[in-house]
């Protein structure tokens, strides 16, 4: 019963696509002209006088907090008047988000949108079916999308072609180095101007390790994959390569050396005892905050060292060692999909429309209501109200960089007043990737992926470490493992995926 | 689901109801009352248990959420590809039965031990004490476990490395990177965890055995140990066999927390610290696909399933009573 | 002779005085973990003697103490009705089991061993559970699914029956026309006691830890248990690090959560109750064992 009910309403859903569809060029064709100027008005317009109300419901990682009900009232309050619907802010814990979600999904739980990521199943989702395609939605209800956030994203998140999910606009690449002890770079007068080689960092290495007996020069093993996501897309591409080849990291000459660097570090005691272990255990990040450690591996944004010295609790300084670089992986950083499940995917995206250019609704949402939450202190700078601090507060930020136009987003008193200045200019001079826009379609080597997953994860944290004596023979070994796992056959599908894409994108 | 026919005016005639089902039905009328008692389990196990079994054909199934269940395509036995293709599936397997045989052997000794001298102890102010910090371990989470276990072996400041090895006089260990002490440490966590909960239902069944049995031996003048040996241990030895049963009945499966978040996921360790479920669980950080972990617990319970049947065979065989079914 | 008993009752205690220590060390140290002061965790790492005391993990849990009071209410309601209404609902269906004569006994026992080995899995059972009955944001939810009856219970107290009721007993009571109710009320289970408040005890440890059924089946923040309210935490943490490697965003979230006082703060708060009710319950438990000895 239940299922003839949900077909019937997908072919409800499929006519009433094809039919706006239809409708939304002849419109598009004949409001270009006038309503370019004005887009956001003309759907209020529409929006008040023929919408029945409806709820929307937002579903995001993160946790619930005291106010949220308050935050969710003003919401809706506002978004009544705009769109005639309400809204239900439905956070789930980070911890719970993969079991919870997915039997939401599988028992066609109903919900209207959903927070998604290229980390986070993105490509698992649309191949399933879960998301719904937006291009013609977008064309019709989120016009204002597109101009905010600009070719490059949208071209990056979409799958052959297809938008599945909107993008956030916030830092459109990754800046790759150190954060460093700002007192010790005072102390040892180093230069962190620029970017740094390799072997200008192990001058200060040494240096530390010479002059500071209690202090480790490098902790954590993840300046490697800092190192790899600067010189590689995705780790199958290298970012020298102008040709589309896929290649195998562990054969790339370039990287073997690396791992042998990092072999000739850990011998020279640079890195923690546990490095292998004290990413997860959160002890890397201790020894950061008490001084005991002079760098760590950071992928870096502007302003990310001070960032970093607010929550780590003393000064911080960073220092790139290698140019910013935008992927598939950025642009699909963090994104809001819409559900098959909605029984309102025009309202969603319409509200998906408002995220990127109603300033008031957004900051809404990143920070709860003015005057409680938060106050103005000017135009777009904002602080804890009097008797209120970061403790106390009950709306705890779910985070800015999950939803809509961050750009738009207030910033706090103690942060650069021209931060969004600083990002469009980062994001305009990264470099981009060739391959940016190729997402990978894991479905025909799954099984594959999963046993290769498995040795990776046994060798790769030793290589990265330079925990192990015999670099080659272990890569051997690594390599043996890898292949009888099934690893040449996804290196082949990758190959084959990536030459459909460059055929159909060109 | 015929109702119960009366035997005063059979249904149906004699010549085709064999005598053996009337026998059958005069006896399930007669248990009426301790079958009708069994009802409230019997409709939870089949609701909790029989009707979500249907989700073992998610794994031939390739899942898409538009179609459901039943409705995505077959699979064929492709979930199950990634187990047995994997270089480490013969090393999956081995790891998890050893360390479960070695958790049976090591927890079960250590409880019987633990139950027989605190039922030697007489002073019930200190038994009560001593068995309230029994159960302890066992009501704290493996994440808290894992917290504590890391709180002694990390390299650069832990218990072992900065104390006992100053007042043991021997080099510092890196404990996150040897591979080789892992089967102890996991045996040795394991049993702190465990013990204490299989202790009491050992000593329960202790307490319950009628004490004549002891009045008689010591009259007799047999020694505490001659009691321990030929009174206490072939008396409970049913709750053992039931207990040794039910455990050989998981040895396919591991306790998660265990191999996972108490080695702290750390990958030189992954040789000794490998198993089913934490290899399945690696496997669905890069896709979590319920196709292929449905599979992967297919394969574990067809496993277990025929070594339950040939252990509980073998309890048969010995003693009919103490089988499980 | 009473020399050697006397070695040998020392030797006893000095057992059980170091099992207690292993047992009770780790709850000091997470205790005093939690109420150290951050700078001397890291520079001292974790110890039982902390440089410096600090309170302030607790400080910032209790900012929302109407949260924590909530679910508290909810994990003692849940706890109550749960041991009760499964202890009977075990019994139930154990002590038939263990009767040699009953008619299907082979077949039942097979139906509910067969439980352990094979499960559909999470996603059929859960989707059994909200579509059937609907249990989404109850407080059933956290009472039913998977927790009121446990096969591993049913047979360890039918094996209990089965080896410690005398059969003559039970025919004592058939002679004098009492029926199977009656015999099972008034002589099987004050007769066993022993294995009775072992297994409610059991079933109070699960229905109190339990926080994988609170987290599935409870969306409302009014209805969330105290386990949930503080595994949540630790669970966070933990699938962060995991998508550390592959987001730089998991690593910034990381950093802003709570500190490992707050986290071993929240573990204190979850067992607390439970480590000061021991002691009470653990009088009945054991007595309820003594007093099974006593008429055995």
């Amino acid at each position: 019963m239940k299922k003839k009910v949900s077909t019937m309403l997908a072919l409800l859903m499929a006519v009433v696509f094809v039919l706006s569809a239809c409708g939304s060029k002849t419109n598009n064709d004949s409001k270009n002209a006038t309503g370019e100027n004005t887009p956001a008005t003309t759907n209020e317009g529409e929006g008040t006088t023929n919408l029945k109300p409806y709820k929307l419901t937002l579903v995001y990682p993160g946790t619930a907090q005291k106010d949220l009900a308050l935050v969710q009232e003003e919401m809706s309050k506002y978004l009544t008047e705009k769109i005639n619907a309400t809204i239900e802010l439905k956070p789930i814990d980070w911890g719970s988000w993969t079991d919870k979600t997915n039997l939401m999904k599988i028992s066609g739980e109903s919900f209207d949108l959903m927070f998604t990521a290229g980390w986070f199943g993105y490509g698992l989702d649309v191949s399933k079916g879960q998301f719904i395609e937006l291009n013609d939605l977008m064309e019709k209800y989120g016009k204002d999308i597109p101009t905010v956030l600009g070719e490059d994203f949208i071209k990056g998140s979409q799958i052959n072609g297809k938008s599945y999910a909107v993008p956030t606009k916030k830092e459109f690449a990754q800046g790759f180095g150190f954060v460093l002890n700002k007192d010790l770079v005072d102390k040892y007068q180093f230069n962190t101007e620029g970017i740094k080689t390799l072997e200008e960092m192990e001058e200060m290495f040494k240096t530390i390790k010479e002059n500071e007996p209690g202090i480790v020069p490098v902790v954590s093993n993840k300046f490697a994959s800092t190192w790899s996501a600067a010189n590689y897309d995705n780790s199958m591409i290298s970012r020298d390569s102008k040709e589309l080849k896929v290649i195998d990291t562990l054969e790339d000459p370039k990287f073997i050396d690396f791992l042998k660097r990092m072999r000739q570090w850990n011998l020279n005691g640079w890195f923690d005892k546990d490095v292998v272990t004290s990413d997860s255990s959160g002890q890397a990040d201790n020894m950061l905050k008490s001084g005991k450690a002079f760098a760590l591996a950071q992928s870096l944004k502007p302003g990310k060292d001070k960032e970093m010295s607010v929550t780590m609790g003393l000064p911080l300084v960073q220092v790139e060692t290698a140019e910013p670089y935008t992927t598939t992986g950025e642009a699909t950083g963090a994104m809001l999909a819409i559900s098959r499940t909605s029984k309102d995917p025009e309202r969603a995206m319409m509200f998906l429309n408002m995220l990127y250019t109603d300033a008031k609704l957004l900051n809404m949402l990143d920070w709860g209501i003015e005057g409680k939450h938060y106050v103005k202190v000017s135009d777009n700078m904002i602080d804890y109200p009097e008797g209120v601090t970061a403790e106390t507060q009950g709306y705890p930020s779910p985070g800015g960089w999950m939803f809509g136009n961050q750009f738009i987003s207030y910033l706090w008193a103690n942060e650069d007043p021209d931060k969004w200045e600083q990002f469009e200019k980062f994001n305009a001079s990264a470099e981009r990737s060739i391959a940016l826009g190729f997402a990978f379609d894991e479905t025909p080597v799954k099984a594959e992926l999963a046993a290769v997953g498995n040795v990776d994860k046994e060798f790769q944290m030793v290589l990265n470490a330079g925990a192990i004596d015999d670099v080659e023979g272990t890569i051997a070994k690594y390599k043996a493992k890898r292949d009888a796992a099934g690893f040449q056959k996804i290196l082949e599908e990758k190959q084959r995926q990536l030459d459909e894409w460059a055929k159909t994108s060109k | 689901m015929k109702p119960l026919a009366s035997s005063d005016a059979p249904t149906v005639s004699p010549a085709i109801v064999p005598g053996r089902m009337r026998t059958f039905r005069r006896k399930i009328k007669k248990y009426r009352a301790l079958l009708l008692m069994m009802v409230p389990g019997l409709l939870y196990l089949i609701l909790n248990n029989y009707i979500p079994m249907y989700g073992v054909i998610l794994a031939f199934k390739e899942l898409n959420y538009v179609d459901g269940i039943f409705g995505s395509p077959w699979a064929g036995l492709y979930n199950f590809k990634f187990l047995f293709n994997s270089p480490d599936a013969y090393l999956i397997t081995r790891n998890t039965v050893l360390y479960n045989g070695a958790f049976i052997i090591v927890n079960t000794c250590l409880a019987l031990l633990v139950a027989l001298l605190v039922n030697e102890i007489k002073d019930k102010v200190v038994t009560r004490f001593y068995q309230s910090t029994f159960l302890l371990p066992h009501i704290i989470s493996m994440v808290v476990v894992a917290y504590l276990v890391y709180s002694f072996l990390n390299a650069e400041s832990g218990f072992v490395n900065r104390q006992l090895a100053n007042w043991f006089g021997f080099d510092s260990i890196s404990w996150y990177n040897e591979a080789s002490y892992w089967p102890y440490v996991l045996v040795i966590v394991n049993a702190w965890k465990g013990v204490g909960y299989l202790a009491i239902i050992y000593f329960a069944a202790i307490i319950g055995i009628d004490k004549e049995y002891y009045e008689a031996a010591t009259i007799d003048g047999a020694s505490k140990w001659k009691q321990m040996t030929r009174i206490t241990l072939p008396l409970i030895a049913p709750m053992i066999i039931v207990m040794t049963l039910l455990s050989i009945s998981t040895i396919m499966r591991s306790d998660f927390g265990l191999f996972y978040q108490v080695p702290m996921n750390s990958g030189p360790l992954m040789p000794t610290t490998n198993t089913i479920d934490t290899f399945v669980y690696r496997a669905m950080i890069v896709r979590g696909d319920i196709g292929m972990s449905t599979a992967a617990g297919v394969y574990q319970s067809v496993v277990c399933f025929f070594l339950i049947l040939g252990a509980n065979f073998a309890v048969r065989r010995i003693s009919k009573d103490n089988a499980l079914f | 002779m009473p020399i050697a008993a006397r070695v040998r009752k020392s030797f006893i205690h000095l057992f059980f005085i170091l099992f207690s220590f292993a047992s009770l060390m780790p709850f000091v140290l997470v205790f005093m973990v939690s109420i150290t002061d951050e700078s001397s965790i890291v520079k001292n790492g974790y110890s039982f003697i902390p440089s410096k005391f600090n309170f302030a993990s607790y400080q910032f849990l209790f900012n929302d103490f109407g949260q924590i009071a909530r679910s508290y209410g909810v994990t003692i309601l849940v706890t109550l009705i749960g041991t009760v209404v499964s202890l009977f609902i075990t019994a139930l269906f154990a002590y038939p089991l263990s009767r040699k004569d009953l008619p299907l006994r082979r077949s039942m026992s097979f139906i509910l061993f067969f439980t352990m080995l094979f499960s559909g899995g999470m996603v059929p059972w859960y989707i059994t559970y909200v579509t059937m009955i609907g249990l989404k944001n109850s407080l059933f939810g956290m009472i039913i699914p998977n927790l009121l009856m446990s096969a591993f219970n049913v047979l360890l107290m039918r094996s209990f029956f089965a080896n410690t009721i005398p059969e003559s007993i039970i025919e004592s009571g058939t002679i004098d026309g009492a029926s199977e109710l009656t015999i099972f009320l008034k002589l099987v289970v004050p007769l066993s006691a022993p294995i009775m408040a072992t297994i409610a005890l059991f079933n109070l440890l699960a229905f109190w830890n339990d926080w994988y059924n609170c987290m599935l089946f409870i969306d409302k923040p009014d209805l969330i248990n105290i386990q949930y309210l503080m595994t949540k935490t630790l669970n966070n943490v933990q699938f962060l690090v995991m998508k550390a490697d592959t987001s730089s965003q998991a690593g910034e979230l990381l950093a802003k959560m709570p500190t490992e006082g707050v986290r071993m703060a929240l573990a204190i708060i979850g067992i607390a109750p439970l480590l000061m009710a021991y002691p009470f319950f653990q009088k009945y438990y054991i007595s309820g064992i003594t007093s099974g000895a006593v008429k055995g």
